[in-house]
């Protein structure tokens, strides 16, 4: 088995969920983290593959936000008017959980950058020494970081739900 | 000791403390009423992330035109200059490829002696047949007793064991999250491997290589996933009823951890039934009368505590289909027979 086999097979999983997370489009996730793995091979010699893997990958979307920030706004047009013209959806989500997974979006999106990063990292197992590795944070300062994410995240979505039932609740007062 | 700091306890929960300090901030835990309701507050604030996090996971796939996309590769580059590909060279190429085409068609309208063709047969079959290994199989999948097929919680067996750390709720989010991708990303991994090693083999046309779509597999594996997720949506259910807990006799307890009632009801009220990450207020401990919150930790355990936050409180997980549940308070963890009752009238 070659570095890149192994290294696929161990990391290719989490690092395309985080990226998907962090993304919300897997297949521009598994893109980029093609790119990530290519790169890999490329350097050779890595010491902490794990926190280098999702270093990489996380520094690659950062590049493009900041080079693309136009340009992902017309994609995001795209998107929507691609999901509206999409026929081929044998099984498609429950409204219910469409709605929670764009509520967990928004809720997630109105973290800070470093926040989100490391929320999404230790989800998939990192330690806390890989995510301070990966983030060029103090291994002390990620705990807290965490703490703030955490507790950030759970108050957006509860704060989104109840916005959504209070809506809910005027629409059905509307109605009768 | 000063209170301990959320970053500090959140650390303990995750494992992250270096052993002394562990057993520093577990003792004070245990000796400080403010800094156990703290532990468990956070301790619901991190299952309630990963389960919001683990709702990124329906994420429908290839509804971004693949040619608009960028990579961080290839990035608004055209098709055909990744290609570099140039009118000469494609006038070129056209022009081979009818001589090509020609030739073949010439040459198979003559009938070749069957030893040609028996040849051409044998070189086809005996082309090395690639066959994806299988995925790795970290995953287990429980045989939980719950109505619907369990989803992104498929791996909920880490039951804490007596004597354990408190610790490890997040890895056992962690875990959790990671079984859905065991199913989802298996065959586009493999896919993908190879587009990778073809990438690095061959680096000037990588951005060729890059374009090939698994569009169609992905979103096949992502609705997959979502279907099974569906079913097990509102697993808390499955845990409303009345309880029966008593010492269990199987590791030679005769008592009960201190603060458990003998008997308690999971209820949730109507308004909450929706609640995500569930939350429930108000169910009733019949022996004692103590406060309830109990929150769904995935489609096979629920998290029950007992106790206001102003006094010691004890945290109890029940997993669907085992007779067992494990009490937790500050770092110490016992195991306790549950069983259903009947509810009083």
């Amino acid at each position: 088995m070659t570095d890149l086999d192994r290294l696929f097979r161990e990391y290719h999983q989490p690092l395309v969920r985080y990226l998907t997370r962090r993304l919300g489009d897997r297949d521009w996730a598994e893109e980029v983290a093609q790119e990530t793995f290519l790169r890999a091979v490329r350097q050779g010699a890595i010491v902490s593959e794990r926190s280098w893997l999702f270093a990489v990958a996380t520094n690659l979307i950062r590049d493009e936000a900041r080079r693309d920030a136009r340009r992902r706004k017309h994609l995001e047009l795209l998107r929507e008017e691609a999901r509206a013209e999409e026929v081929v959806e044998p099984e498609p989500l429950t409204i219910e959980r469409a709605q929670e997974a764009a509520m967990a979006r928004r809720a997630i999106e109105t973290l800070t950058e470093r926040d989100r990063e490391a929320l999404l990292m230790k989800e998939e197992g990192l330690d806390y020494n890989e995510i301070a590795a990966a983030l060029e944070l103090s291994v002390a300062s990620v705990g807290t970081t965490l703490a703030r994410a955490r507790r950030r995240l759970v108050e957006a979505y509860e704060s989104l739900q109840e916005g959504a039932a209070q809506k809910e609740g005027r629409g059905s007062h509307a109605a009768s | 000791m000063q209170h301990l700091e959320e970053g500090t306890i959140h650390a303990w929960l995750d494992g992250a403390l270096p052993p002394l300090e562990a057993e520093q901030v577990a003792a004070h835990a245990a000796d400080c009423a403010a800094c156990a309701a703290a532990v468990a507050e956070a301790r619901g604030i991190i299952a309630g992330s990963a389960r919001i996090v683990s709702a990124l996971d329906d994420v429908p796939a290839g509804v971004i035109p693949r040619g608009e996309r960028g990579t961080a590769a290839a990035v608004g580059t055209p098709v055909w200059r990744r290609l570099r590909l140039t009118p000469g060279r494609a006038a070129l190429a056209a022009t081979l490829l009818l001589a090509v085409s020609a030739t073949l068609t010439l040459r198979s309208s003559e009938s070749p002696p069957p030893m040609q063709k028996d040849r051409a047969v044998g070189v086809a079959a005996s082309q090395p047949v690639q066959t994806p290994p299988p995925a790795p199989s970290r995953v287990t999948l429980d045989s939980v007793k719950l109505p619907g097929p369990p989803a992104r919680v498929a791996n909920v067996s880490a039951q804490r064991q007596p004597g354990a750390s408190n610790a490890p709720h997040a890895q056992v989010l962690a875990e959790r999250s990671r079984a859905v991708d065991a199913v989802a990303t298996g065959d586009s991994g493999l896919r993908d491997l190879q587009k990778v090693r073809a990438l690095a083999q061959e680096p000037t046309a990588g951005a060729t290589a890059a374009a090939a779509p698994p569009a169609a597999a992905s979103m096949k594996a992502s609705n997959m996933v979502a279907a099974r997720a569906s079913a097990a949506r509102d697993s808390a259910s499955a845990f409303e009823g009345c309880y029966r807990l008593s010492a269990d006799s199987s590791v030679g307890s005769t008592e009960m951890p201190r603060g458990l009632p003998a008997r308690f009801t999971l209820s949730r009220p109507a308004a909450e039934l929706r609640a995500v990450p569930p939350r429930f207020a108000g169910a009733r401990a019949d022996s004692s009368g103590s406060p309830i919150v109990w929150q769904q930790l995935s489609a096979t355990q629920v998290n029950v505590t007992f106790g206001s936050a102003n006094a010691r409180q004890v945290s109890l997980t029940l997993t669907a289909g085992s007779p067992v549940g494990v009490a937790s308070s500050g770092d110490r963890t016992a195991t306790v027979r549950v069983v259903r009752a009947p509810c009083p009238p």
